[in-house]
């Protein structure tokens, strides 16, 4: 009796340990995290760092630089007083090749100068593009199935992409939904152009995926 | 007997069939886990700079921050709070909360990444022990644990200083204002090499390269031999600071001594390539450095080109990009009545929160004298346009 106690306490325990152990982490994951384009890529691209490729006169008048951004010019009376950016996303990923050379260090600066790029953003890059490269970032694939609606899918876009101090919700209007619907032929003329027109504060740069998510959008009536 | 004897066997398969189980348990066989690795990929790399919160309004600011006083970008606490602070996890039910300054701090050790808890999670291999669980398929991309490990490793503050500041400013201005034609070393030299200023040049030394205007071709020159371009441009600058030091002890070294042809303004663009290139623009700014008259004419008859005092100047780094000021010429304390900050949107791209992190280094960095901040015994030599308000030392 005393060793069928010991034997059952023995057991208890081993089940114990059989049920608890790694139970937490124990699934697999369904993607692989990627590098993001948006989120990682774009900024290297875009920062100050780049200016020529910012640069209110690229490949016009002070350099020859190909243009990543486009700009709005904000004035303050008569004067200029600063730009925003939105980016030519098309443009960055056009050259894939030039990057994955300068990153690996093949090539220099394509332009010329002694511009370089961390240690940190040359492993971004090279990352990225190894992951195929990966265009809309954030690891998942651009989803447009099943349901599209304003606060699951709009939303998110609206805070990353088009939302900050001087763009819409700063400078810029709130894009709230009802602002969103009553704008619905806006949007249209946008996503229509990838964002080449129809955007009242200028030409701006849309991803495919914003795009497809848009049109599905709108196309389903515009759910909240 | 028998029944006792069938039983411990019986317990016993059981138990070896439950460690078994165990191990399985931990082994992570799946298709995609396999190939997980959340090491840290990139390098540490100061530049990137990492802030705890996302705004961080710069301390000399005017009292209502303007457009380029405030520093947008994200910070430890909302990447925390992204990965690890959803309502279902720390920032709901589950212990720990990581949500304030002092939750978080509480699993970092300040200076250390690699003895800090937070970092340790977050990059384990140990699939067990990682965090975010991997089952949730939320890994911290590079860039993110670039600004928790920069964090920790500058101290992991709650609000940032001059060595959060420094090298993301001087990352900048350094890559983006040296690009191309504009504030290299190489060009900087090349326009003297292109005036003839530098003697016994050789067409293998140069390189030109266009640029397309509006009104035709123009053409900058490059002075590509780096050994000749670094002779020249350290020379440059010795002479510089030797002439402002002591003119008359140090009269040899004044400025394009070894220079016979006058210089003229437009050949004295200063180079940005560097913290020790962007400080002499700083303290010796390039209206100062040059000037299209003889001022001196030395014992052995070399001409200087140089204006007499250093602090008499019409133009500095921060105007030159922050067009929200108006600058005094630090020597008279006039105000110019236009700003200048078109660098920023004209020649250059630089947003707002780049510009205040400009602006939040350069009034913190120690190597920048009070003169370049605020002017003789704290007159003000940068106004505010909106407000009025001039910038003096609290």
């Amino acid at each position: 009796m005393k060793k069928l106690i010991v034997n059952s306490f023995i057991l208890a325990l081993f089940a114990m340990v059989y049920f608890s152990s790694c139970y937490n982490n124990k699934e697999d994951i369904t993607i692989l995290p990627k590098v993001s384009f948006l989120g990682e890529v774009v900024p290297i691209m875009t920062s100050g760092g780049c200016g020529c490729h910012n640069n209110a006169q690229s490949n016009s008048v002070n350099n020859n630089a190909i243009p990543f951004t486009h700009f709005d010019t904000i004035r303050d009376g008569a004067t200029i007083i600063r730009i925003n950016k939105t980016v030519d996303y098309g443009t960055i990923i056009a050259r894939v090749d030039t990057l994955r050379q300068w990153a690996n260090g093949t090539i220099g600066h394509p332009g010329g100068g002694v511009v370089t790029l961390t240690e940190n953003q040359r492993e971004i890059i090279k990352n990225w593009i190894a992951q195929g490269p990966p265009y809309d970032g954030g690891g998942a694939a651009c989803d447009v199935s099943g349901s599209i609606t304003f606060t699951k899918d709009i939303t998110p876009i609206y805070q990353s992409t088009c939302r900050s101090s001087g763009c819409h919700g700063g400078r810029g209007p709130v894009l709230d939904y009802t602002r969103l619907v009553t704008n619905k032929s806006v949007l249209s003329t946008m996503m229509a152009s990838g964002g080449t027109s129809g955007h009242p504060g200028g030409k701006i740069g849309l991803t495919s995926c914003t795009i497809d998510k848009f049109k599905s959008w709108i196309s389903a009536g515009q759910p909240k | 007997m028998k029944k006792e004897r069938l039983f411990k066997e019986i317990t016993l398969i059981i138990m070896v069939v439950l460690v078994m189980g165990g191990f399985d348990q931990c082994v992570k066989d799946g298709v995609n886990v396999g190939k997980l690795d959340r090491s840290f990929k990139g390098v540490p790399d100061s530049t990137h700079f990492s802030p705890f919160y996302d705004i961080t309004t710069v301390s000399s600011g005017d009292i209502t921050p303007d457009v380029n006083d405030k520093i947008e970008t994200k910070g430890v606490q909302s990447l925390i709070k992204e990965y690890c602070g959803v309502s279902t996890c720390h920032g709901g039910p589950i212990d720990p909360k990581l949500s304030t300054y002092a939750e978080i701090r509480k699993y970092t050790v300040a200076g250390s990444p690699e003895q800090s808890k937070l970092w340790n999670l977050i990059t384990t291999n140990d699939l067990d022990e990682a965090m975010p669980p991997i089952h949730a398929g939320h890994e911290l991309s590079i860039t993110d644990k670039t600004i928790l490990y920069n964090w920790i490793k500058n101290g992991a503050k709650e609000i940032p200083g001059l060595e959060d500041f420094r090298p993301s400013a001087i990352q900048l201005i350094s890559n983006g204002c040296t690009s191309g034609n504009c504030h290299s070393v190489a060009t900087a030299t090349g326009s003297w090499a292109k005036k003839g200023l530098i003697p016994g040049l050789t067409a293998a030394d140069t390189s030109t390269f266009t640029l397309i205007r509006t009104s035709g071709l123009t053409y900058y020159t490059t002075l590509t031999n780096t050994v000749l371009r670094n002779q020249v441009w350290n020379a440059y600058k010795d002479s510089v600071r030797r002439f402002y030091l002591d003119t008359l002890a140090n009269a040899s070294w004044r400025p394009y001594k070894t220079f016979s042809t006058p210089v003229v303004l437009s050949s004295v663009r200063g180079s940005l390539s560097s913290y020790d290139d962007i400080l002499l623009d700083i303290w010796y700014p390039k209206s100062i450095r040059s000037l299209g008259t003889v001022t001196y004419i030395s014992s052995d008859g070399s001409k200087f080109y140089v204006r007499g005092n250093p602090l008499n100047a019409t133009s500095s780094l921060i105007t030159r990009i922050d067009s929200t000021l108006l600058l005094a010429n630090p020597a008279t304390g006039v105000f110019a009545s236009s700003h200048q900050g078109d660098m920023a949107y004209g020649d250059g791209g630089i947003n707002a929160s780049e510009i205040a992190l400009i602006k939040a280094w350069y009034f913190t960095d120690p190597n920048i004298p009070a003169v370049w901040k605020y002017g003789i015994n704290n007159a003000g030599i940068f106004k505010y346009r909106k407000s009025g308000n001039i910038i003096k030392s609290k």
